[in-house]
Order: C-alpha cells, then structure tokens, then sequence
C-alpha cells in the first residue's frame, strides 16, 4: 500500500455534514481526505435553502459572518393554508432575528457548500473532487477504507465518516441501514428564478439583507402528500415542493407538473411572476424521522447527516443542514477521541450516538417522532387547509344578512367535512405531534 | 521528443447563464474548468509521448485558481507544469498572451519543443488566435483545426504525422506533416482520459511552478499592440424571415407559382469581363454600392 493512499481518516460527500466533519478533524492535526463525487462541493446539491442555527458553524469559524456566502438572513416566516382559490396566512415578522447569530440565513448551496469544503481545504484536509466512493474495505468486521471509482481506487485509514447524503449507499452497504419504505422518503424538486433584488426586497416586504421564508400546505400539491416552500435569495427566489414518493407513486403525478400547478396558485403566481428560471433540480430527503435513524456506527465507520437519515421534517420545520452540521461536527470529535485512544472499535465509536443524544440532533427527532405520521394525515394534507380558508370566507364575508357569532360559524364549516369526532382525534393528535 | 501544451481554465458552458435581456453574464455561477479542446490537446499529446517516447510539458498562464488545470495536466501524465502571471495580464488580449507564451517556451536553454499543442478555441471569448499567434511568434508551421491526428510508420525513424483538418461547410483536409510544428486540436478530436486514484492524489498535491512573465528575457507586452477592441457584446438575435409578397398585378396562378418558388424577383447575377484593373474597381463600387465597404 502507498504511503500516499494512508490517511488518519477519510469523510465521504463534501455536503454540510462531511465538510464540517473533515474541518474539525484536520484543524486536529490529522491527515483527512475529503472526498466528492460532483465536480466540486455543492455541484449537486439540493437544498431550500435556510441554514437554520448558522451559529452553529460561526463557532467554529469566526470569520463566518463576514465570509459566509449567505443570501439574506430570515426575519419573516410565513405558512400558508392554500384552498384551491383561497389561501390562509400565518405572517411572522421579527427584528430579533435580525442580528448575529441569526435564526437563519438563505443560502445557495453550490457556492455555500464550495465556501464550507474551502475551510476544510485551508485547516489542512485533501479535498478529492469528481471522485465516487463505490463501497467500503473491511478488515474482517472492521472498515478500513473506501474504494473509489478510479483505477487503483482503494484509499485506506482507520475511521471513515460516511456523509454521502439521503438514500446513502454505505451506509446500506455497511448494513447499518435497512431499506426505506416509499412512505419515508421524499423528493424535493426545486427551481431558482431570477427577480431582481429590488423586486424582492419590493414584493415580500422585506428591507436590507432581511429576508423571508414561507412553507404551505394543502392545494400546493394536489392531492399528493407533501408541502411546498419560497424562500429569497439576495436577487433570486428559491422556491419547490417536497412530496412523499409514495404518494407521488399512487396518484401517478410528475413532480415537475406538480410544482408549476403550485406557482400557478392564484396566491402564488403573483409572487412567481416575471422570474426567470435560473435552475432546477431535484433530491431525495429521508423525512422518516426518528424511525429512519440507521445505527450510527461500527468498527471503523460513523455516519452522518442525510446519510443517517437526520433530518427534521416536521410540517412547519424543514431542517437538515443544520443537522448535517451538527452530526458532522459530533462524528469529527468521536473520531478524534478514537484517534486519542487507538481504538476504532464500534465500542469507542459507540460515543457518537451519545454525543448526538446530548445535543438538539436526536433530542428533536426523538421528541418529535410522531410528527412526520401526522403530518402525513390525509385529512391534514387536503381537507383542512381548505377547511380553514373556507370558514375565513365566512368570517370575512359581508352579504348583507344577519351574522352568526365566528364560533358557530368555523365549527359549521369544519363540520361539514369531518366529523366532531375525527376533529377531536386529530386536535389531540396535533398536540401530541408538536404541543406536548 | 519534447512536447507542449498549452492549456487555459475556462468556464464550463454548461454553467454559464447569460441574462436574456441585458446580455450580461452570470459571474458567480461560472465553473471554471480546462477547456474542452485543450483537455484533447492534452490527451493526443499524451498518446503521442507515450507512443514514442519523450517528455510533456504544460503551460498555462492563468491566476491561482488556474493551478486546477494544471493538476490535471499533471493526473493525466504531463511530466512537467508552469503556470505564467502577472496581475496585469488581466487586461492582456490573445496576441500579447501568445508573446508571454512564446517568451516562456524560448526560455528553455535547449532548443524550443518539437511538438506544441493547443485547443483550438476556448470556451469564453473563441478568438482562435492564441494558437496561430504562439506559431508565429515562435516561426512554427502549423495546423489549425485538428480533428484527427495519427503518427505513421516512417522508415528514416522520424516522426511523421497525418493530421485531419475541420474546414468549413463539413470539408475535410488531409495532410502529412513532420515537426517542428504547432497544432490547434478540435474538441472532438478524442475522449480525455480519467486519471487513476493515485495519479489523482498525487497531482492534488503537487507544488505547480509559478513565472512572472514579466521576468522573460524575450517578453515585453504592448497591449496597445491588440489590434482588436472589443466594443460590444451581444446576443444575436434570429435573423427576420422575409416574406415574399407576390404582386397583386399577377393572375393568382403566377402568384402561387411566385409563392412556392420562394420570392417575387429572381436571383440577378451579373457577368462582368475585362482586365483586371477595371474589374477590380468595378467591384469595390459595387460593393460600396450595396453598403459592403
Ligand atoms: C428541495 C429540498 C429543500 C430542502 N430545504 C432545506 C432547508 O431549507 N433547510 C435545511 O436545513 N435543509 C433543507 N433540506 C435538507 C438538506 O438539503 C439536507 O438535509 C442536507 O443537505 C444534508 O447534508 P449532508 O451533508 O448530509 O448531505 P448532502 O448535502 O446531500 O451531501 C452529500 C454529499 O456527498 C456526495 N456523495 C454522495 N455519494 C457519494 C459517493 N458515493 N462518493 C462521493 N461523494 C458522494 C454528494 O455529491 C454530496 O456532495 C432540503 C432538501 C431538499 C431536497
């Protein structure tokens, strides 16, 4: 074996969680090859984007807000019920989330990603771009490098950290994760477009670097389970649908058809208009939750990010860059203590899944793994939303007759679909999902 | 035998968005790759050291980011990498980066490459000159164009080649040549090659050689020499289709006939004979005529 194909680790996928990962250890001192498929980091990658808790990463590099490539930070957030003609709001502005470290920034993933995978390159790390991992080297049960789709393609250390993103292919390969059911996976299908800074800032109120991010439910997809989102940019929107890919499958509807009915909504296409499409593209995320979570490691291997299925889809909450980071920085550090030890066996690298428990990582998913079945609910994704906006109607609607106290009114027109029953059950199971 | 290519890092086409209405060009969302002729420009030099033996060495002239190409140089086989800069080589046209070229290819204490090898055009502005310019700054023969290059079994041990050239309207040229010479290769003239893992890892790191161009004995830039200025850069629009509109004086049988001929006027040619001098002033007023000059 040449001396040149030993590292003291190897991180696979230069996405948020490997690049993070691959920082921490070379800034340690150890030998890291960074490797990546794209022709460089971010090349393909999908995401919103909203960097949620980008303090996360400013900790680790002080120069982040002043070198971050991050489009606007978010002040506004809005989720929207759609009917089929109607749309109901809820609009949340605050000044809070308008200084260091913010709530969350907007970001385009080519260059953020390119920005990350930079860092990881100047604390010391070998990044390997266009380069795929096609499957891991064992030494009997213990995993002692990845072999590459290159001639002579075996690279070798004593911990790898696989980060190659949603539906990852070692961790399967490694047997820590089983295969998905198409009611845990999702397809995002996503598109730039071009407005122009001064019409964004114009049309979604929005001042400076201020910037807003809105989810909706209901008609933005059919009849297809899933939501939609429209996040700015500086100069651009990012706007898509994420839908389940069992749903997707049942009702024999293409994604891309799917996204242009939600940009023609009446309460969308005004928003949309005149915007030029700059990109599109589409990605898998693992929106299982808590029950996708894979085993997170053994002799030799961690895995993290998408890659481990850690992603929190909850309704409301799309967050997965955060995740990856986290994940990444907490494989980083688990390695670095086996490095310290000489101990790579799934015993040490067991200390991961612990540090993970201890942070936001798998407290959320755990604490909120109910959420992705009920956001699942048939009910929540069709009727309600249209219910909501039905019973606005009425509240709002002046016809000249006399009016029924806004009680009754709501309760006739939530009861006319659904029963007081099923309202009740799902009320509960609402509170359980994401209340109490 | 001693070979260069010449490379340059250009933007990959397919990353380029070019804004409809003002014409202006996404900077932010460019890949920055090795252009595509260059890469096979590269590779047939590649195939021909490795067929008959020799060294390789490439040459760009680029800022920082151009390492990258010079990387791949090295992944694919180039022995040797230098990389030409100067800050103010921003502002410099093809003719005057050809001169640095030139200055740094006649640097060699030995005698100047047997081979040279560029892309044809790249992917950004597609002068085409650099190539051609190199050749006459360095007094090479060359052949522009190269969509097809063998080495051919020569009995006095030499190396001759029998090189294809793209002409224009799908015609083919067909010629034997020797070195020394220069050659300008099409990017369909063969497929790159994907370096191995180590032949990778190893170009990853290697230190590249950095010259100020500034500092050739043989190169002194005027870039008031450019004798090209660009003075505006457009989308072209699609040319009009005229519509033949028969005249309304014809019966509607010579109508439809003037429809599906295509036009209402035939096509007039004019014969013009006499000696040379007339004919020549002949045609420089018709040309003004019709607006030409
Ligand atoms: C449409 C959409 C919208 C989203 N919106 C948001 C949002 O607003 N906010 C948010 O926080 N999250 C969002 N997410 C989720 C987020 O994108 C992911 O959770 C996040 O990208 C995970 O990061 P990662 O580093 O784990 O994986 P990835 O970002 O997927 O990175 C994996 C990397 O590994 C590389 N790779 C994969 N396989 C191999 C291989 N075999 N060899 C070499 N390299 C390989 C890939 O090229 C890639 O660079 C969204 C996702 C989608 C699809």
């Amino acid at each position: 074996m040449h001396a040149q194909q030993q590292f003291d680790a190897i991180v696979v996928g230069a996405g948020p969680a490997g690049s993070s990962a691959a920082l921490v250890l070379a800034r340690a001192g150890l030998r890291v090859a960074l490797i990546e498929r794209g022709e460089y980091p971010g090349a393909k990658n999908v995401s919103g984007a909203v960097f949620y808790a980008p303090g996360l990463l400013a900790e680790l590099l002080p120069s982040f807000w002043d070198e971050a490539p991050f489009e606007r930070y978010i002040t506004r957030r809005v989720l929207t019920f759609l009917g089929k003609e109607s749309a109901f709001s809820l609009d949340f502005h605050t000044r809070h989330f308008a200084l260091p470290p913010y709530n969350g920034v907007t970001v385009l993933r080519p260059k953020f990603d390119r920005w990350l995978a930079g860092k990881a390159v100047e604390a010391g790390a070998l990044l390997i771009t266009s380069t795929v991992v096609d499957d891991l080297l064992y030494e009997g049960a213990r995993v002692i490098g990845v072999q590459c789709r290159r001639d002579n393609g075996a690279l070798y250390a004593p911990v790898v950290i696989a980060a190659d993103g949603a539906n990852s292919f070692l961790a399967k390969k490694a047997g820590l994760q089983r295969e998905f059911s198409a009611e845990e996976m999702s397809l995002g299908v996503k598109e730039v477009l071009r407005l122009g800074t001064r019409t964004i800032e114009e049309r979604f109120h929005l001042t400076g670097d201020e910037g807003m991010a809105s989810e909706y439910v209901g008609e933005a997809t059919g009849p297809i389970k899933g939501g939609a989102f429209l996040y700015t940019n500086r100069e651009t929107l990012s706007l898509g649908i994420i839908v389940q890919i069992a749903s997707l499958a049942q009702q024999r509807i293409r994604p891309y058809e799917l996204l242009d009915r939600f940009k023609q909504h009446p309460a969308v296409a005004p928003l949309v208009r005149d915007g030029l499409t700059l990109e599109y593209s589409a990605h898998m995320i693992p929106e299982g939750g808590w029950q996708l979570v894979p085993r997170l490691a053994r002799a030799g291997l961690l895995v993290a990010g998408d890659a481990a299925a850690l992603v929190f889809a909850a309704g409301i909450f799309l967050e997965g860059m955060n995740f990856a980071v986290a994940s990444g920085l907490a494989a980083a550090e688990t390695a670095l203590e086996a490095h310290q030890k000489g101990d790579f066996s799934a015993a040490t690298l067991a200390g991961y899944r612990k540090r993970l428990e201890q942070s936001f990582v798998l407290q959320d998913l755990q604490r909120f793994r109910l959420t992705p079945a009920f956001v699942n609910n048939e009910r929540l994704q069709n009727i309600y939303p249209e219910l909501l906006c039905q019973a606005a109607e009425q509240v709002f609607r002046s016809e000249g007759r006399p009016r029924k106290k806004l009680g009754s009114t709501i309760l006739t027109t939530l009861r006319s679909k659904v029963s007081l029953w099923t309202l009740l059950r799902d009320g509960w199971q609402a509170g359980r999902a994401l209340f109490f | 035998m001693r070979i260069a290519v010449c490379l340059k890092q250009a933007p990959d086409c397919s990353s380029v968005y070019v804004d409809p209405v003002s014409g202006e060009v996404d900077r932010e969302r460019f890949v920055q790759t090795l252009n595509a002729a260059d890469a096979c420009a590269l590779e047939a030099a590649l195939r021909l050291k490795e067929q008959r033996g020799g060294s390789l060495f490439a040459l760009t002239l680029g800022p920082d980011e151009s390492d990258e190409v010079l990387r791949v140089a090295l992944a694919m086989g180039a022995d040797t990498v230098e990389r030409l800069w100067h800050p103010s080589a921003v502002d410099w046209g093809p003719l005057t980066i050809a001169a640095a070229l030139a200055a740094r290819l006649h640097a060699d204490s030995s005698s100047l490459p047997d081979l040279i090898f560029c892309g044809e055009q790249s992917s950004d502005w597609a002068s085409g000159t650099v190539g051609p310019a190199l050749a006459a700054y360095l007094g090479l023969p060359q052949i522009t164009g190269v969509i097809g290059l063998e080495a051919l079994p020569d009995p006095s041990g030499q190396l001759l080649l029998r090189v294809t050239r793209r002409l224009e309207r799908g015609y083919r040229e067909r010629l034997l040549t020797r070195p020394p010479l220069l050659l300008t290769v099409h990017e369909t003239l063969n497929e790159p090659r994907y370096p191995s893992l180590p032949a990778h890892l190893a170009a990853l790191q290697a230190t590249i050689a950095v010259c100020d161009p500034l500092s050739l004995p043989q190169f002194a830039p005027d870039v008031e020499a450019e004798e090209a200025t660009i003075i505006e850069v457009r989308i072209p629009r699609p040319r009009p289709h005229r519509l033949a509109i028969p005249d309304s004086q014809l019966s509607p049988f010579e109508r439809i006939g003037e429809i599906v001929s295509g036009g209402t006027s035939r096509r007039q040619t004019r014969l013009l004979e006499g000696p040379p001098e007339e004919l020549a002033h002949e045609l420089v007023r018709f040309l003004k005529e019709r607006g030409f000059v």
